[in-house]
């Protein structure tokens, strides 16, 4: 009996599993299943589509309210508190509960359309990833239901306002933690993203025929791999202060300057995470309505690899010009600020350059995109006297710098995504919106936005987030102005929430392609796209018999929202109520379980992934690649824990020796167990290519037995640590908080080893692993050696030196 | 040599610059407009041609903006060194600020201290070295065009020329809690010869005033 004949006897008996956990076909699912239990890429997109519209309602809102309040001098509708979480959750909504999930909708749908994948590389990481994003936002939403009420250290959350100390209501703590989470789904979406444009083209598709949105997903999701990490393990280091007592960000050895750093190598790169979706479908849509191919394609495809992707991480430091970093620093980021103007500056001239021999329509997307470029300019050249370290002396912390980060958020990346909807929302419901009722909502939108936000340019000495001003200061009457500009602004909208509405519902028929575009997305065609490339607009190919049809439906899985909810339950329960956070932990773990049980079982089946262009990775499955980029997101995290460790240890002058504290010859000898399993683990992958399962069995064995030994040994260290005299706690000093934080985080890396490997032994048990099929075990020892790596550093820096 | 020749400069370029997107863009939309009767159509082969490797454009464009870009960052430059050297002078004041919830606390060198309200001489240099001793607040004083954070446990220093007697404007800058937006104080430039007599009367007491 072959391995595959006994896993399908087991799959066979275990059909009651297949109904607990939910796994079904999608035909015959209600439809509330078959969108809370989807792991559809278009599903998944429309959920993310509206889900952001709900959460640009909340943040309007707010806008709204600030912009009331600050309309006349010594207003009294908001007090300072309540005016304080409206600036915080505000900025919060917009950029990463709106903007950058907006796109990520736009990136869902149409990536895998657009280069012929069948789905994205992980379909239930992918619905993972949205219930993370939903779930997320509901725990940071919570904040406003609880004593002291939502965040209001601004949407930096700087140190050390945000610590208990300043702020002792639970709202800071929930924002962290709904952004932790938030962190998670963006991981988890960015390599999910990426291994899919990576090796899922289809035959054909080579880079340069990859279209323009692709590409522009290409480039944030990479920016996102690379900069979450950083901020992921500030928001952990700020929920273990808040809630476990430690000091990083409440004193001054780490505190503004460590939270700085690490907000900021986030917090610049997501500006373009914002924007570039945006960008690029606006790069498709001006060259679909002019009816040419993009202009200078390669040149701007090397400007954002080569130019906007590293600078985007190079100019964090400009948000800190008044920290006292020294003048070499100031330089520096001034400089590469204004290298990075560059590339901006050659894309908006590059799409405009694409109009050049065309015949230009100007359709409700076209008038979008252009709008998009135009403030773009403005939100450009505003930017370059921020980035100047000696205008920056005054105009930090001034509405010129609200100006120009909304020109550059609304403006440029809302405009770009109005347009998208406009533009491809007829794609995904057969119905047009109406012509005149669009070009209306554009045309009140930029009048009204630049109402709001061109005076602003000139309100030199007005500070960001004050609530009330006295009258002598003069700023009543733009201010004033302003206001009008946000109410029309936001009544505008209810245009585009009509013509969402006529275009899902009662719309005219769109026909297979209104645009007559020929990109696949449209024509569901990829083979005659990469043919015909460059000559991408013939009409001969329209049929959409390979469209929507062609994508076969991914199953059902309950798991992604189960894991999510308790997650949610438990993160809210720290804050409210124990019990909550009991169940929270229990629903999270069943659904961690209900998950392993479908892979154990081989349940949740995803198409076999076709053949197709993977330069530069031909010899790696599209899993494999998954798990490289998810340790290279592993590998950026820990060198952002080393780096605020270096960092710590640099700042504070007095550092007591490890020798005195930590019992050096234990942790010695569970290093050496730690590295012994690193060599059993591949001794365990040799076993098993070689076919011996029974060897497979045993050093796998043998490696979570060193495993469970060194957390063992670990936890023993800890108590001791903790009764000793004086006790050595997270609470007690900077060096106990950085090193229960490292030697803590690592732990739990070892606890997810420990699950994988039970997964392992579980299944090989059952026989699922054989000479052929030994993927998992792969994966495992990559995982496991990067583990050990970690420790080699860790080791010396925390007990040697 | 000052900040709004650097603003200025910052301006007549960027307004340049912008205008010269937008008549392009402009110019572009008007004269590739889609006209009736136009043969100029998606599916026309005029239109099938290869413009991936179109490289003259973005490199005049790189160009252009690297000449504008390198102008402007040298000015900044050149203005940031002179501005991040503190003139010598005889009469130089300095005083210790401490930003904290919601207020400023100015400690002259003599040990006197004055909460929110600064007292200095007119036409003379003043170096403020600035702290924090709860959160994250910025000093501002927007008439002297100068800035800098108040950190706990690290003091950054800005000066000024201050010029004409007169009240001047101190204000917080960074979001700092429910009293940010009223954490103002003020700046009292004094004839050189009132101030040095009220100095001098403060010598002997270390109360505060106006607290």
């Amino acid at each position: 009996m072959s391995v595959e004949d006994r896993l399908d006897a087991i799959e066979k008996r275990l059909g009651k599993i297949e109904k607990a956990v939910g796994v079904r076909r999608k035909t015959g699912a209600s439809w509330l299943k078959s969108w809370l239990l989807t792991t559809d890429h278009k599903q998944v997109g429309i959920l993310y589509f509206v889900t952001a519209f709900y959460f640009l309602f909340l943040g309007g809102i707010l806008a709204l309210l600030m912009r009331t309040q600050l309309a006349s001098p010594q207003n009294t509708l908001l007090t300072s508190a309540a005016y304080n979480q409206a600036v915080s959750m505000h900025g919060l909504i917009m950029v990463l509960w709106f903007l950058s999930p907006l796109g990520a909708a736009f990136a869902n749908y149409f990536v895998p359309l657009q280069i012929g994948a069948k789905d994205v590389a992980f379909p239930r990481f992918n619905a993972f990833s949205y219930w993370m994003y939903v779930f997320g936002g509901i725990v940071a939403l919570t904040g406003f239901f609880v004593p002291g009420g939502a965040a209001s250290a601004g949407w930096t959350n700087y140190a050390p306002l945000s610590s208990k100390i300043f702020l002792p209501g639970g709202g800071e703590t929930l924002i962290a933690l709904g952004l932790l989470m938030l962190w998670g789904s963006l991981t988890m979406g960015s390599v999910n993203l990426i291994a899919t444009i990576l090796s899922m083209r289809a035959p054909g598709m080579t880079w340069i025929k990859v279209p323009t949105f692709t590409w522009f997903t290409l480039v944030t999701q990479l920016m996102l791999l690379w900069a979450v990490p950083s901020i992921f393990s500030g928001t952990l280091a700020l929920i273990v202060d808040r809630s476990l007592g430690s000091l990083f960000f409440v004193s001054s050895g780490g505190s503004s300057v460590l939270w700085d750093n690490m907000w900021w190598f986030f917090g610049h790169p997501e500006v373009y995470v914002v924007i570039l979706p945006g960008l690029g479908a606006a790069a498709e849509i001006i060259s679909v309505f002019s009816g040419r191919p993009l202009y200078a394609k390669k040149a701007i495809i090397l400007s954002l690899v080569f130019g906007m992707l590293p600078f985007s991480f190079a100019i964090y430091g400009h948000h800190m010009f008044l920290t006292g970093i020294n003048a070499l620093e100031r330089e520096i980021f001034t400089m590469n600020t204004e290298i990075n103007t560059i590339p901006s500056g050659m894309i908006v001239i590059c799409f405009a350059a694409t109009m050049i021999g065309g015949a230009v329509k100007f359709k409700t997307p076209m008038l979008m995109a252009l709008g998009s470029i135009a403030t773009f300019v403005i939100g450009g050249v505003t930017g370059v006297f921020d980035s100047s370290l000696f205008l920056d002396v005054q105009l930090r912390g001034t509405y010129q710098v609200v100006s120009h980060f909304h020109y550059i958020m609304v403006g440029t990346a809302e405009f770009a995504l109005f347009g998208a909807i406009y533009y491809w929302m007829p794609r995904w419901t057969g119905r047009m919106y109406n012509e005149a009722i669009g070009k209306l909502h554009f045309i009140l939108s930029f009048i009204f936005f630049n109402i709001i936000f061109f005076p602003m340019t000139f309100l030199l000495d007005m500070p960001r987030r004050i609530y009330t001003y006295a009258p002598a200061t003069g700023w009543g009457t733009l201010n004033y102005i302003e206001t009008i500009g946000a109410w029309g602004f936001g009544l505008a909208q209810i245009l585009l929430l009509y013509l969402m509405i006529e275009m899902a519902t009662f719309g005219k028929p769109a026909g297979k392609n209104p645009w007559g575009v020929s990109s696949p997305e449209w024509t569901g065609d990829v083979e005659s796209y990469v043919k015909n490339y460059p000559a991408v607009y013939s009409t001969e190919s329209h049929a959409l018999d390979g469209g929507a049809s062609a994508h076969a439906a991914t199953p059902l899985n309950s798991s992604p929202i189960i894991i999510s909810a308790g997650l949610a339950m438990a993160f809210i329960g720290l804050v409210t109520s124990l019990p909550l956070l009991l169940v929270g932990i229990v629903v999270g773990v069943w659904g961690v379980a209900a998950w392993f049980k479908d892979d154990l079982y081989g349940l949740f089946k995803v198409p076999d992934e076709p053949p197709g262009e993977k330069w530069p990775f031909n010899h790696l499955s599209h899993v494999k690649v998954g798990v490289w980029l998810a340790l290279a997101g592993e590998m950026i995290l820990f060198t952002a824990i080393i780096g605020s460790y270096l960092f710590i240890r640099e700042n504070v002058p007095i550092w007591p020796p490890p020798v005195a504290i930590h019992n050096i010859r234990l942790a010695t000898f569970n290093t050496l167990l730690l590295f012994s399993s690193g060599m059993t683990a591949f001794l365990a992958l040799y076993s098993i290519r070689n076919g011996n399962r029974n060897g497979f069995l045993g050093w796998i064995g043998a490696t979570f037995a060193l495993a469970a030994s060194f957390l063992s040994i670990k936890i023993i260290e800890w108590f001791q640590l903790l009764t000793s005299n004086p006790p050595f706690t997270i609470a007690s000093g900077l060096p106990g908080s950085t090193y229960y934080f490292m030697t803590g985080i690592h732990a739990v890396h070892i606890i997810v080893g420990l699950a994988f490997m039970g997964f392992l032994i579980t299944k090989g048990l059952k026989g699922g692993f054989s000479k052929t099929n030994y993927d998992a075990v792969t994966y495992f020892a990559l995982y496991w050696a990067f583990v050990d790596i970690v420790w080699v550093f860790l080791f010396p820096l925390l007990y040697l030196m | 040599m000052g900040w709004e020749y650097v603003y200025n400069l910052y301006s007549y370029l960027g307004i340049v610059s912008a205008i010269v997107a937008f008549v392009l863009i402009a110019y572009l939309c008007v004269r590739y407009r889609a006209r009736s009767g136009s043969t100029l159509t998606p599916t026309n082969p005029k239109t099938r041609e290869n413009r991936d490797a179109n490289w003259k454009g973005p490199i005049i464009v790189y160009i252009l903006m690297a000449i504008v870009l390198v102008t402007v960052a040298s000015q900044s430059f050149a203005t940031y060194n002179a501005f991040s050297r503190v003139p010598s002078s005889p009469t130089t004041i300095h005083i210790n600020v401490v930003g904290h919830q919601f207020a400023w606390t100015f400690i002259y060198a003599n040990g006197f201290v004055s909460e929110d309200i600064a007292y200095v001489p007119a036409n003379s240099i003043v170096v403020f070295n600035v702290t924090s001793r709860d959160v994250y607040h910025q000093f501002g004083i927007p008439y002297f065009r100068v800035k800098t954070d108040a950190i706990p446990g690290r003091a950054s220093p800005v000066w000024i020329q201050t010029t004409d007697p007169g009240n001047y404007t101190v204000q917080c800058f960074e979001l700092c809690g429910a009293g940010h937006a009223t954490m103002i104080g003020t700046l009292v430039v004094e004839d050189p010869a009132t101030f040095n007599q009220w100095y001098a009367s403060t010598g002997t007491t270390s109360s505060g005033a106006g607290t």
